[in-house]
């Protein structure tokens, strides 16, 4: 959604009349479509044709960036809060500038409201209508209408005692409609008006002095706050880190002395741990076998002649002659410290004796 | 000059409220995130220090008998600073022991080492001798009951005909284990 479609839907919604005024020497509410007087001072303000002065000008051969800069000027030098507007004149090749101008009493008065000219909400009501109006207000019965795109508005008094003289002043054809409006169908009007135009149009028809009517210091303050609490708080999140870290490392610094010989003392425990765990373990990988001998003991008292006795810590291998070499097997693997035993390869004829390997698997003892 | 600042306040407003959030505020609170680190690196040593100071009894106990179990263990290494100090009391030992059973040595040569642990350091022999059965049990009864330990890893005990006759002669190769214990210093 638009900025400007947004802010138009804030502008539709009625309760917001609540907060405009119309004003000619008092105040009056338009809320109920009628006037209504009020004390109560509202922030938006339907100013009366009697406090601003309308006046048409052409600036003949000039820029669109030379005639803003005269409109900016014009703004800059003036006592009074006024409104400009411009559009292009082809003949004169320059700008037609339509400027209204408050009075200083209202100007005073409500610097800092937004005031908006009545003759321009009747201009967005009717808009390029052809029509002349006589509408009763509380300023006096006022007629207008619009010619060759420029706005003619006077109070009945003078010599514009009528609409017809005014019709005859302005220079408006008598076939063009005429609306007589009483008070409370202009009050209606002007709250339709207030509704209907488009926020950016009526933007463009208000005048309103930003400088004097903000108030810098809140708007600072709507981000100094925030800063400052954020400030605030980071601050005394660091001093509360600041404070533990400092304290903690007091804490460790009045161990450190004891800490250090402790470390030292522990890790000299871990290096003994280990070298105590690996003496042993070494010392279980290679047990004893001096108590293999039991093997070749048996096996000469059963009658075989050894010729060679070998082996490790697990296994134990014996070559030479008997005159069984079963009979010396099964002596064998009876012993209770043998797990099993098997000849190796085939068993010879040598004689009458036979030749053999045997190769035995010796139960693992436990040396520790 | 004054006339100008004083024009362009609210704009110097915004830049210091902007200046004072990228270079005051931002780096405070990325100092927050790094003492918040520090603080948790800071309790966490705290507590395993109070840990380790509460267990104080319990270490000292520890390393005591600790002590003990290395001091049991001493005599069943050889304690030499250096290579040639152990080769040397190593060596003798078992040619001592086979002079005094009457084996005739016939070879004797270190295999190689192995570095177990810092200061452990083990060893392996292989010896060849010849001798008859008193010799060939006398060494590898004697051997396995040797201070500081040696290991038989292997053997190899080989004859005409072994029957049980004192008289067979027998060709014996063994592979002796042993360690040493390269820091400690002989009591």
């Amino acid at each position: 959604m638009k900025l400007s479609e947004l802010l138009q839907n804030v502008k539709n919604k009625k309760w917001l009349l609540n907060s405009i005024a119309y004003y000619h020497e008092n105040l009056f509410l338009l809320a109920a479509s009628e006037f209504k007087v009020t004390d109560k001072s509202k922030k938006v303000i339907i100013v009366s044709r009697r406090n601003y002065n309308e006046k048409w000008q052409t600036y003949p051969s000039v820029s669109l960036k030379e005639l803003k800069d005269i409109l900016k000027l014009q703004k800059e030098t003036s006592n009074s809060l006024i409104i400009e507007s411009f559009s292009k004149n082809e003949q004169q090749e320059g700008y037609d500038v339509k400027t209204i101008t408050f009075s200083e009493k209202l100007t005073d008065e409500f610097s800092k409201h937004i005031l908006i000219p009545e003759t321009e909400l009747i201009n967005h009501y009717y808009k390029d209508q052809k029509v002349v109006i006589e509408a009763q207000t509380p300023a006096g019965n006022l007629f207008y209408s619009k010619v060759e795109g420029k706005t003619k508005s006077a109070y009945k008094q003078g010599l514009v005692s009528s609409l017809e003289s005014f019709c005859l002043s302005i220079g408006v054809h008598s076939d063009v409609a005429k609306v007589s409006l009483t008070q409370d169908d202009y009050a209606s009007l002007l709250n339709e008006a207030i509704l209907n135009t488009p926020f950016l149009s009526l933007y463009k028809t208000t005048a309103f002095d930003f400088k004097s009517s903000v108030d810098y210091k809140l708007l600072h303050s709507l981000y100094y706050g925030p800063l400052i609490s954020a400030g605030i708080f980071i601050a005394g999140v660091n001093a509360f880190y600041m404070y533990k870290a400092n304290s903690l490392e007091t804490t460790l610094l009045s161990y450190q002395g004891g800490v250090s010989e402790l470390l030292e003392q522990k890790q000299k425990i871990d290096l003994d741990k280990l070298y105590v765990e690996q003496v042993l373990q070494e010392f279980e990988l290679y047990p004893n076998v001096h108590s293999h001998w039991d093997i070749a003991y048996k096996a000469i008292s059963e009658g075989m002649d050894i010729q060679e006795f070998s082996g490790s810590k697990s296994n134990v291998t014996l070559r030479g002659f008997a005159d069984s070499a079963s009979s010396i097997l099964a002596v064998i693997s009876e012993l209770p410290m043998v797990e099993s035993a098997q000849f190796s390869g085939p068993v010879r004829k040598s004689g009458k004796r036979d030749y053999f390997i045997m190769e035995l698997k010796v139960v693992g003892e436990n040396e520790k | 000059m004054k006339s100008n600042l004083l024009k362009y306040k609210n704009y110097l407003f915004v830049l210091s409220a902007l200046i004072v959030a990228n270079f005051v505020l931002d780096p405070m609170w990325k100092n927050i995130e790094t003492l918040q680190q520090k603080v948790y690196l800071d309790e966490s040593k705290v507590v395993k220090v109070e840990n380790l100071i509460a267990n104080k009894k319990q270490i000292e106990k520890q390393s005591g008998l600790l002590s003990i179990n290395k001091l049991k263990l001493q005599p069943y290494l050889f304690t030499a600073s250096t290579e040639s100090e152990f080769k040397l009391t190593a060596q003798g030992k078992i040619e001592k022991l086979l002079q005094t059973n009457n084996c005739n040595v016939e070879r004797i040569g270190w295999a190689g080492k192995s570095n177990i642990e810092q200061q452990l350091v083990r060893w392996t022999l292989e010896a060849r001798f010849r001798g008859n059965p008193e010799c060939v049990l006398n060494v590898s009864r004697q051997l396995e009951s040797l201070e500081p330990m040696v290991k038989i890893a292997d053997y190899s005990y080989a004859g005409k005909e072994v029957s049980g006759d004192k008289q067979n002669y027998m060709v014996v190769a063994l592979t002796l284990i042993m360690w040493q214990n390269a820091n400690e210093v002989a009591l």
